[in-house]
Parts: C-alpha cells; sequence; structure tokens
C-alpha cells in the first residue's frame, strides 16, 4: 500500500497504468496550449530584460540581460511612460468610484423605494447600456467639444471629458448587479432603523453601505479593468502627450519607431499588465459568473 | 419622517402628491434651495454658452435635464428620482444625447469645410479680405507698442507710382504721418522715424519669426480702409485691402475680385454665373489658367436627408469598401468566437478528466492571456508579427528555408489572419472557462444510459454534450459575438485597418464597421466626414439591436428581467 504511487506500481497494475498513460496523453496537449499562451509573455519579458532592446537583435535567452530597459522607460523625456500609468490609474479610479457611488445611489432606491414610473426606469437602463458608447463616438467627440468651448475642463483633451463619458453608462449594468444584492438585505434592517428615527440618507450610508460593501468592491475593481483598458474613447479624446493614458501612449510610442523602441516597449507592456492581471487573476470567478449572470440574475 | 413626503418605502405605491411642495426642516429645504440656486445659476450660464455657439439641440437638453432636477428636488412626490438624479444626468447627457445626435448628424452633410452654422460660415466669408490690382500699395515698416509687445503698427509710405500719403496705422486707426507726434525722434534717410510716442521700431533680425504668424494676420487701419501685408509679396509691400464678398439678400454670395456670383447648394458656395470672359467654351467658369473654379470653403451644415444614405447604397466608390468592411466585421465576429469556442471547449473537455493531477494550477495559467489587457496584448504580437523583424517570421524563414515570411500588415489575407490569431490567444481561456462550468454541470447519468443505449463517444459528445453545453452557453456565444462585432481595440492597434483597399476610400482591409467609422470621423489625411461616419453608426447600431433582441428572445431575458423588476 505504501509505494502505490511509485513506478513499479503503475507499470504493474494496468488499470493506474492506463490511467497515468492518459493523463500523459492529456497533459501534452495541456503544455502544448500552455506554451501557445505562454510564449508571447515570456518573449516580451524576455525582450524587456534584453539590453539589446532591439526587435531585430532580441534573441529568447538576452545575450545581455539587465534593468537598462527600465531604466530608459523610466528616465526618458519623451515618453512621459510615468505620466501614462498615472494617468490611467487616476482616470479608472475616479470613474471607478464616482460609477460605483451612482450606481449604488440608484440601486438603493431600486430596492428600497416603489414609485411610478420605477419598471418602465429599470427596463429603460437594461437597453440603454445594451449599446456600447463606442457606437455613438463622433456624436460623444462632437459632444464633448461643445461641452469644451464653455468648460474646458471637460473638453477635447481633458480627463475630465473622458471620465464624463466613462460615467454614461454608469447607471447600467451595475446598478442592476447591485440592485440583487441590495434586496438580499433583510428590510428588517432599515424598517427597524426607520422607526427610531433615521433618514434614509441616514439607512443608506450607515447600514445598507456597510452591508453591501463586497459588490461595491466587485463593481468597482471590474469599472476600473473596464477603464484601464479602453481605447477608442481615449484615442478619440486625449491628443495632448502628456495627457494620454497608457494605452495611447504606448500604442503611439511602439508605433513610432518599432524597432528601435521595443525594448523599452515590453518592459511598459510588462509593468503595465502585471497588476491587472493579478487582479483578473485574483477575482476570476466574479468575471465569468459576476459579469454574464449578473444581469439576468439581478 | 418628514410630514409631506410620501411613504415610499411601503410595497404599495403612494398616490403621488406632487402638489406637496418643499416640505421637510426649514434647515434642510434652505440648503436645498441654495444647492439648486447653484444648479441653476451655472446651467442657465451653460446654455447661453451653448446657444451662443448655436448648439440648439445641446442647450435644450441641458435646459431640460435641469428643469427636471428642480422639478424631483422641489416636488415631494418625485422624491425616489434624486436618488437618481446623479446618475440619470450623466444617463441623458453622455449616451442618450449622443444617440440622438448621431440619428441626427447622419442625415446632415456635417463634415471638414461644413463644420459652421450658416450665419457663422457668413461671418467668416464677410469678414475676407483682398487686396485689389488698382489698390494703392506701400512699404512697411513695423514698430511695436511699448505698453503691449502684442500690438504692432506699420509705418507706411507710398509706393511711387499711384500717390497715397505717408501714413501711420494701428489696429483700428490710420493717421497721416505729418500728424504722428514723433517725440525726440526724426525722420532718417527712408522717411522712418527713428522714435515714436509709444512705440519701438522692430529690429530687423526679429521681423522674420513674426512675420507670417503676427503681422501677416493683422488687419491695420479701420474697417473700411483695411491695410494689410500684400500676401503675394508680404515682406515689401501693405496695401489697402477690400472686402472679398458682398452677401446678397437671396443668400449668394458676390466675389467682388472676380464679379463670380456664387450659390449655396446643400452648404456649399458654388459658382454660377459671372463675367462672360471668365467663362470657357463650354460656359464653365474658370480661372486665369483655364481651371475650373472650385467652391468657397467653408460652407455651412444642413439637412440633406437620406444623401449619406444614397451614396452609400448607389456610389460605387463607397458601396464596394463598405461591403468588404461589411462582410468582414461579420466574419471577424464569427470566426473569432467559433475557433476560441472550439479551442476552449477542446482544452475543458481535455481537462475535464475523473484523474488530472495539478487541474487548477494549469487553469489558472491558462487564464493569463484573457486577464492581460487587450491593448497590450495587440501590441505584444505586433511585435512577434513584425514582417521583417518579427521572431514568427523569422522561424518560419529559418525553419521552412523560405525567403520572405507571411506578410502581415501588407496582405489582405495574412492580415486578416494575424487579427483572428490574436484573437484566438486571447479570446480562448474565456471559453474554456465558460465551457468547463457548462461541462460540470451536465448530469453524469445521461451518459450511462447512453452507454446503455450503445452509443459511441462521438455520438455522446454530438447528441448530449453539445446541445446541453449550447443551452447555457448559446446567449453567452451571442454577447461575445456581439462584443467582437465592435472590437476596436483589437483592429485598429493591430494594422489601423490596413492595409488600404484604394485611394479612394478610407476603408482598409481589416477594418470593420467602427473602425471604419473612426477612420471616417477622425482618420488623418482625408478630412473628417462626421455626417457619413453617423450613418456608419447607425448601421452598426441596428445590426447589434438585432442581435441583442434575438439573444433576449432565445434566453427569455426580457421575461427573467420583468419578473425581477
Amino acid at each position: 500500500m505504501s509505494n502505490r504511487g511509485s513506478i513499479q506500481y503503475i507499470l504493474a497494475n494496468k488499470m493506474v497504468r492506463d490511467r497515468w498513460l492518459g493523463y500523459l496523453g492529456r497533459l501534452i496537449i495541456v503544455l502544448a496550449a500552455l506554451s501557445f499562451a505562454f510564449f508571447p509573455i515570456i518573449w516580451i519579458a524576455s525582450a524587456a530584460f534584453d539590453e539589446t532592446g532591439t526587435l531585430n537583435t532580441q534573441r529568447l535567452i538576452p545575450r545581455q540581460a539587465g534593468t537598462e530597459n527600465f531604466d530608459t522607460l523610466l528616465s526618458s523625456d519623451i515618453h512621459p511612460f510615468e505620466k501614462w500609468i498615472f494617468n490611467s490609474i487616476k482616470v479608472a479610479s475616479i470613474s471607478a468610484l464616482l460609477g460605483v457611488t451612482i450606481s449604488a445611489l440608484g440601486a438603493y432606491a431600486f430596492s428600497r423605494f416603489r414609485f411610478s414610473g420605477r419598471r418602465n426606469l429599470m427596463l429603460t437602463i437594461f437597453i440603454v447600456q445594451v449599446f456600447p458608447n463606442s457606437l455613438t463616438i463622433v456624436a460623444t467627440f462632437l459632444l464633448i467639444q461643445s461641452i469644451g468651448k464653455e468648460i474646458s475642463w471637460f473638453g477635447l483633451n481633458s480627463h475630465g471629458g473622458l471620465i464624463l463619458v466613462y460615467l454614461g453608462g454608469a447607471l447600467g449594468i451595475n446598478t442592476w448587479l447591485m440592485k440583487g444584492f441590495f434586496d438580499s438585505i433583510p428590510r428588517e434592517l432599515d424598517e427597524s432603523a426607520r422607526i427610531d428615527g433615521a433618514s434614509d440618507t441616514l439607512i443608506f450610508v450607515r447600514i445598507i453601505l456597510p452591508l453591501v460593501r463586497p459588490v461595491l468592491a466587485v463593481v468597482g475593481i471590474l469599472s476600473f479593468i473596464g477603464t484601464y483598458g479602453d481605447v477608442i474613447i481615449s484615442l478619440t479624446l486625449l491628443k495632448d502627450k502628456d495627457l494620454q493614458t497608457l494605452a495611447i501612449g504606448l500604442n503611439r510610442f511602439i508605433s513610432d519607431q518599432f524597432d528601435q523602441n521595443w525594448g523599452v516597449f515590453s518592459a511598459g507592456a510588462l509593468i503595465g499588465a502585471i497588476p491587472i492581471v493579478i487582479l483578473i487573476l485574483t477575482f476570476q470567478r466574479f468575471f465569468v459568473s459576476g459579469l454574464t449572470e449578473g444581469a439576468v440574475k439581478g | 419622517m418628514a410630514a409631506g413626503k410620501p411613504d415610499f418605502s411601503q410595497d404599495n405605491v403612494p398616490p403621488a402628491r406632487g402638489a406637496a411642495l418643499l416640505t421637510g426642516a426649514l434647515w434642510k429645504v434652505a440648503l436645498r434651495l441654495v444647492a439648486l440656486g447653484f444648479i441653476d445659476a451655472f446651467a442657465i450660464w451653460f446654455v447661453s454658452g451653448l446657444i451662443s455657439e448655436q448648439d440648439y439641440i445641446l442647450a435644450g437638453f441641458v435646459a431640460v435635464i435641469t428643469l427636471g432636477i428642480n422639478a424631483v428636488f422641489l416636488i415631494d412626490g418625485l422624491y425616489p428620482y434624486r436618488w437618481f438624479s446623479p446618475g440619470l444626468t450623466l444617463l441623458i447627457l453622455m449616451l442618450i444625447y449622443p444617440t440622438i445626435f448621431t440619428i441626427y448628424v447622419a442625415f446632415t452633410n456635417y463634415r471638414d469645410g461644413n463644420l459652421l452654422t450658416r450665419s457663422q460660415a457668413e461671418d467668416v466669408l464677410l469678414k475676407r479680405t483682398f487686396l485689389p490690382d488698382d489698390s494703392v500699395t506701400y512699404s512697411w515698416t513695423a514698430f511695436r507698442s511699448t505698453d503691449n509687445p502684442d500690438e504692432y503698427a506699420l509705418w507706411l509710405i507710398p509706393d511711387s507710382d499711384r500717390g497715397g500719403e505717408v501714413m501711420f496705422a494701428e489696429r483700428g486707426e490710420i493717421v497721416l504721418a505729418s500728424e504722428v507726434d514723433l517725440g525726440e525722434g526724426t525722420l532718417d534717410e527712408d522717411g522712418i522715424p527713428t522714435a515714436l510716442q509709444g512705440y519701438e521700431r522692430v529690429p530687423k533680425n526679429q521681423l522674420f519669426a513674426i512675420l507670417d504668424s503676427v503681422l501677416s494676420k493683422i488687419e491695420f487701419g479701420e474697417a473700411d480702409n483695411v491695410i494689410m501685408l500684400n500676401p503675394q509679396n508680404p515682406t515689401r509691400q501693405a496695401g489697402v485691402f477690400r472686402v472679398q464678398f458682398t452677401l446678397n439678400d437671396d443668400g449668394s454670395l458676390v466675389d467682388n475680385q472676380t464679379g463670380v456670383r456664387y450659390e449655396a447648394k446643400q452648404g456649399t458656395y458654388s459658382p454660377v454665373d459671372g463675367p462672360d470672359e471668365m467663362k470657357n467654351a463650354e460656359g464653365v467658369l474658370v480661372d486665369a489658367d483655364g481651371v475650373p473654379l472650385e467652391v468657397i470653403r467653408p460652407g455651412y451644415y444642413v439637412v440633406t436627408g437620406l444623401d449619406n444614405i444614397k451614396d452609400l447604397v448607389t456610389d460605387d466608390k463607397i458601396r464596394g469598401p463598405f461591403l468588404r468592411v461589411f462582410v468582414w466585421t461579420f466574419a471577424h465576429a464569427f470566426f473569432s468566437v467559433f475557433l476560441t469556442f472550439w479551442f476552449g471547449l477542446f482544452l475543458a473537455i481535455v481537462m475535464n478528466a475523473k484523474f488530472f493531477p495539478g487541474r487548477a494550477i494549469f487553469r489558472t495559467m491558462l487564464l493569463v492571456p484573457y486577464a492581460m489587457p487587450a491593448f497590450i496584448s495587440v501590441l505584444v504580437w505586433r511585435g512577434l508579427l513584425n514582417e521583417h523583424l518579427g521572431v514568427i517570421n523569422k522561424a518560419i524563414e529559418s525553419i521552412l528555408g523560405v525567403e520572405n515570411g507571411p506578410r502581415w500588415f501588407s496582405d489582405p489575407t495574412w492580415v486578416k489572419v494575424g487579427i483572428l490569431l490574436i484573437q484566438l490567444w486571447l479570446g480562448f481561456p474565456y471559453m474554456m472557462l465558460i465551457t468547463t462550468g457548462a461541462l460540470q454541470s451536465i448530469p453524469g447519468d445521461i451518459y450511462e444510459a447512453a452507454r446503455v443505449d450503445g452509443a459511441n463517444p462521438y455520438q455522446q459528445f454530438r447528441y448530449l454534450t453539445l446541445p446541453l453545453l449550447l443551452v447555457t452557453v448559446g446567449p453567452l456565444l451571442i454577447a461575445s459575438f456581439a462584443y467582437n462585432f465592435n472590437n476596436f481595440t483589437i483592429v485598429e492597434l493591430f494594422a489601423q485597418g490596413g492595409p488600404p483597399i484604394s485611394p479612394d476610400t478610407a476603408a482598409g482591409h481589416s477594418d470593420i464597421l467602427i473602425t471604419y467609422t473612426y477612420a471616417l470621423a477622425f482618420g488623418s489625411g482625408r478630412g473628417a466626414n462626421y455626417g457619413f461616419a453617423s450613418t456608419i453608426s447607425i448601421v452598426i447600431f441596428l445590426i447589434v439591436a438585432t442581435v441583442t433582441f434575438f439573444n433576449f428572445r432565445f434566453t427569455r431575458t426580457w421575461e427573467e428581467i420583468s419578473e425581477n423588476v
């Protein structure tokens, strides 16, 4: 019994042998898939540490390994990489924070109030969010241009304008997701607080919000990742190099001089990707179930 | 609870007590009124600004939103809507308004050259001036104001042959040289003052820097006596300019220089009539070199009705590329879903075996491509697929011994293969994840029953696994299709829609509808055509609506949603 895992035992027992042979076959397929999945990632990781720094001279095992690309990335004035990362994080966090606030207010009202027009409002919000705001990108551009003529903080080439566009959809699917969660919190809690004289605002802030913190966090993270990865809106609205987000800046940077900038770009790509990869792998179950089912399960 | 406010927390909807205004503690009401006052003041300022820019539709939306906010915060019966006011404001302003404006723009000729309203275009054109052939010309010397370094003035000495007097022209005023206070200065041998009250002469070495950007743009002198540098000879000559266009009562413009009359058709001023000597044998108006006269820019935007759609359907130069883009948009979305689904399902089945040590870690690792931000993945793949220096083509060249690997960016077919390869790479983990979940939810005993009935593994897969799988995964596949239908990030960042189809069109071989829209509106070099871009947006809109509608029908989403309300 003690030697069940040993080679001799496996070879001696036909059933066990077949099982391990089957596993071997499957393992080869999975390893092939893994090499397909990881080849580009290993390749840029190697490029990032390859001090020759160009597409042409890069080898899988760097002939000259070091952190020069990272030094160049963070010190050069030609490509303000730190600003791009900062801009991306700033825009995505503010949008996520305000978006969560807006959704939470809406979800609370949907969950706790009964009023005329409630049903139509919920259905409208559901329909509107079906259409991504990239479809109206031309009109959105013209709108932000018009706003900018009056208030430059929210005009073209401003983070204010960009955040405004991202917030347009805040009262969308997330409100549905949150409403379901709010519904699961017993009404008796609010009722007793109400009897003690608490107002809606107080109930919302003191009782409900602390209880729904997990869903707020999930919605916030989902929104952050979505905004971080946006290309079409930021590409349309931001022209100034110092104001651009990582997606736009990196694209411009690598498109200028593909061969020459490869090493430095790879360093930037790694830094830009790693936090998001960790976030998603940590919260993967919300990405699959949360996003797709939340809409329906309400 | 405040006295007048209905209790909205009860399940039965209370009768709307719309008439109850502003109940509650005094300080709360006061605070609310002050806040509303600020919002209203801001809105009035904003709306009046928009109206002066002639942005009437937007001004209307902002006004309606503001009225709504006021109503909601003043009328107690609308209390629950207070909670939606920030979200609804943004939803209406940033989603609903752009949707309506897209539809409006699609029916206009809004594009470069037609971006102004009629009155704005007239204002621009009526300010244009020209230097008549018989104008008095001067040689000039520039002076800069000592008070304001952005203000300049010209000392003008008439060129000999056409008379005129020595003058000093500031912005808005011309005085004869004899009336100018020279202070301590005198005239030098060229007749130019050595000093002028309030001005200093611009040194020659600084003139060049300001000639084009500053001096050439200043209109010196008075409204009906404009003196400007002669654009044909700016360094030496200035002259008295005349107004170029006169506006007739019927809205047409007459060019005072040539005598040609321009009529506005669909927002564009085209030459319709002029002196006989400007007409060629066919009666077409031409310039001195025999080239037909062009339209005047800027024109203005007008509602042109179905013109954009008509162009799309009838104009071969537009329809041909559009159809290519249209077909590829569907093919791209379909194959993206198809390839990722089958590969993902294959891996899910492989890893779904009862005995699979290390399954959890492998699954997590296979998720990494999906977890990478897509924009970074595409840019990385662009490097790997680089036609000359990328590792993939180098490998192909050295292993297969061929001279040139696939042209991933310049060949119309390979660029599509490249995009689908990237789609496969970043999409299969998602499909693996959802099919794994679906596989696990299929009860095992039905397979046993199938085995008893003698079904072989293929039959079990074909007639049991796949149909059951598609029931749960089907809606997600359709959603994925709709998502990839508008996957701007991958297509745009990979090859900007290129390679180009022909010089006649903004569309490229790998363009999908959304990137084509982007190229029409914001692509460089061709001039923005917002009207036509909006027309394409509406096409996308209709397709997304149809796909979503069928998905909802298929999944009974609507019923579920309605029940959950």
